[in-house]
């Protein structure tokens, strides 16, 4: 999930670089879309946070701003299912045609990693348990061995 | 006869301490906790295995025939290991996991594998020399028609060709039978070994149902041993294994995807990789390496003077595209060191170097980063650190101040060093293992120092300048900048960046005492709960 939006077109380092010089200096507003996607392209993370949270101050439950802000959760699995319950909120709150397809892309992205968050819980707890496990089937593997070896070696007479 | 089973137990222990780690490698990684549970569980069998056989042969009518089983046994039990370790690990790790998510998985994973398939054979192997002294021990006092002084002498003599049997395991192999053999076939050959000597000690005791059984079962498993499952474990989607091959390091594979891409994986599987490689040889490979171009535009070389840098870690040398675009019109020239001289071999086939590259770097294989750089001129213009093993872990004696010191003294003033960071870590664990790296290299190159975050990852690369500080985003070279890609860029916007050295405390990680392990420990342990 890396996909910004809009649509985007290839850009530099320098131009990232320049975008948020011009944002810094109140050239470009940077609660626009294009530069949020121009903070989304160059992966800043921080900087696309903060220009999302502006631009919600300035327009409280802005629908584009809450889409992007889903984007965002996709990007770091701590914050995977904080970004799941947004895009379901957001999903139930706005019906924006031009926003509905990009936000369900990430609802299904994060329901996805939910799921596989539930499978690694399991897989974790197999794995605490499999040395007690292990531990007890080794005891009757070697019970067995020992069992074996006083036949093998009795003495016949 | 006696003394030579009891080298052969001695050998065999120790065998399968160590190549139970490689066999447990593709899987579960080599980490230093990995190690800390195949040696502790290898211990604890010895302990036991040594009192049970004493216990047993103060009471046996013939303690030869019980040493003879316990080595057939133990020699079934190794050969069955090699087609059930693929199946528990299957079971332990879940092939659809990440590494960072499985990562969390290998200390419980690795503890439970080694319970299960080595402490069994390595309790019955130990039971083997309490019976073999005694066994001499009456043998002796039947020759000589006296007991005084015969326990001694049987322990010396069979302790001594114990140990020379672990000698011999240690050093044969690592050197020579995982190098000549492979790890399975090694084992397999341990099992067959331990198998015959139990069956020439039991001198026919074993009746002959029982003898071709275990015969057609030792046989019937030797073809498990020679079959790589490795090959395919952890097999990341749309992936084609092109290569396979195993060093007496690790288990090296190259892997293709659909669109030309191809990965170098050491032990590991998932969606893990050491090295990238393209087709088209593009200088930007992706990730975490885009940003080793920045270590030539931050230590300014001057276009009149050649260029060196060393890069520590060099496995396919996917560093040299972003270094060759960092250095733009700059003549350089690198020097890859890298520890596994078979990986740099199967890279050369696998993951050749455009010409270009491939002129400028001079490589050197077998031997350890630290040592080599000891070395090294000390007028370096960059040091690159990308040295990694077990999966995700920096050598602990390549993370220290006093390794940093080494580095620093190797560079020119105004020379950089990189350094990739790879980190589990959320943004909420507090300070850990990146802000204690960070202050280990600050010891020796003091504040200049900076962090970057990889863009979408939690990947960080660190940069350190000595005896200068590091140039502003704004004055790396415009032409560079403009051909770099956007996340280049996002890295080095304030958000993305840590300048400096940590505000808050941390831990030190000096040669004589470095707690990385502790901690890579506690942030799986956090990732599991």
């Amino acid at each position: 999930m890396s996909s910004g939006y809009p649509a985007q077109q290839p850009v530099s380092a320098q131009t990232v670089l320049d975008g948020y010089a011009r944002m810094q200096a109140g050239e470009l507003d940077r609660r626009e879309p294009a530069s949020i996607n121009l903070l989304l392209q160059a992966g800043a993370r921080t900087e696309a946070q903060d220009a999302l949270q502006a631009r919600l101050d300035a327009h409280p439950g802005d629908a584009y701003a809450q889409a992007v802000l889903v984007e965002l959760a996709c990007w770091d699995p701590s914050t995977h299912t904080a970004g799941g319950f947004a895009a379901q909120e957001w999903l139930i709150a706005h019906a924006d045609p031009a926003l509905t397809g990009y936000v369900q892309a990430r609802a299904d992205f994060l329901s996805e990693r939910a799921e596989h968050a539930g499978d690694l819980f399991g897989a974790a707890r197999i794995a605490q348990l499999s040395p007690l496990v292990a531990l007890l089937l080794a005891g009757g593997l070697l019970w067995l061995a020992l069992r074996m070896l006083a036949r093998i070696s009795a003495v016949r007479p | 006869m006696i003394l030579f089973a009891a080298a052969l137990s001695g050998f065999a222990v120790l065998t399968l301490e160590i190549l139970g780690v490689h066999w447990l490698a593709p899987w579960f990684g080599t980490s230093a906790l990995v190690w800390s549970n195949q040696i502790g569980v290898v211990l604890l069998a010895m302990a036991v295995g040594g009192w049970y056989g004493g216990r047993s042969a103060k009471r046996a009518e013939a303690p030869l025939r019980i040493a003879g089983a316990a080595l057939f046994i133990s020699g079934v039990l190794v050969a069955l290991s090699i087609p059930a370790l693929p199946l528990l690990a299957s079971w332990l790790l879940p092939t659809e996991l990440g590494l960072d998510e499985a990562a969390r998985l290998f200390l419980g994973g690795s503890l439970g594998a080694a319970l299960l398939l080595f402490a069994p054979p390595v309790f019955l192997m130990s039971m083997v020399a309490p019976l073999l002294v005694e066994a001499r021990v009456r043998a002796l006092s039947q020759a000589s028609g006296a007991a005084q002084g015969q326990a001694g002498q049987a322990a010396g003599a069979i302790g001594a060709a114990g140990t020379i049997g672990s000698l011999l395991g240690v050093f044969a192999s690592s050197l020579v039978a995982i190098p000549l053999l492979g790890t399975r076939p090694t084992l397999m050959a341990t099992a067959v070994l331990l198998a015959a000597m139990g069956l020439i000690l039991l001198r026919g005791s074993l009746g002959r149902a029982a003898w071709v059984g275990s015969s057609l079962v030792l046989l019937g498993l030797i073809p498990a041993a020679f079959e790589d499952p490795a090959r395919r474990a952890h097999l990341p989607a749309g992936a084609e294994v092109l290569a396979v091959t195993e060093t007496s390091l690790q288990h090296l594979r190259v892997l293709e995807f659909p669109d030309g891409q191809r990965w170098l994986q050491m032990n590991e599987g998932l969606d893990s990789y050491q090295s990238l490689w393209f087709r088209d040889g593009r200088r930007y490979p992706g990730g975490y390496y885009d940003l080793f171009s920045l270590a030539p535009q931050y230590c300014q070389a001057s276009a009149q003077q050649e260029a060196s840098v060393w890069i520590l870690g060099l496995a396919a040398g996917t560093a040299m595209g972003p270094l060759e675009a960092g250095f733009g019109e700059v003549p350089w020239k690198a020097t890859g060191i890298e520890i596994d001289a078979g990986l740099v071999d199967l890279c050369r086939e696998w993951m050749p170097l455009p010409r270009a590259w491939e002129t400028r770097l001079k490589r050197i294989s077998g031997g350890d980063a630290r040592a080599w750089l000891r070395a090294a001129p000390n007028d370096l213009d960059c040091v690159l650190l990308d040295a990694y093993t077990n999966q995700f872990e920096i050598p602990l004696h390549l993370a220290t101040e006093e390794f940093f010191a080494e580095v620093h003294g190797r560079l020119r003033d105004g020379g950089v060093l990189a350094v990739n960071l790879g980190s589990s870590e959320s943004s909420g664990d507090g300070p850990g293992f990146v802000d204690a790296v960070r202050a280990a290299v600050g010891s020796a190159f003091g504040d200049a120092v900076r962090v970057h975050q990889v863009a979408r990852s939690r990947n960080f690369v660190l940069f350190a300048r000595k005896a200068m500080p590091l140039p502003a985003a704004q004055d790396l070279q415009p032409g560079f900048l403009a051909s770099a890609p956007a996340t280049l860029g996002g890295a080095l916007l304030p958000g993305q960046t840590q300048e400096g050295l940590p505000t808050s405390q941390t831990v030190r990680l000096t040669d004589q005492r470095n707690p990385l392990a502790l901690e890579q420990a506690r942030v799986w342990w956090n990732g599991i709960e």
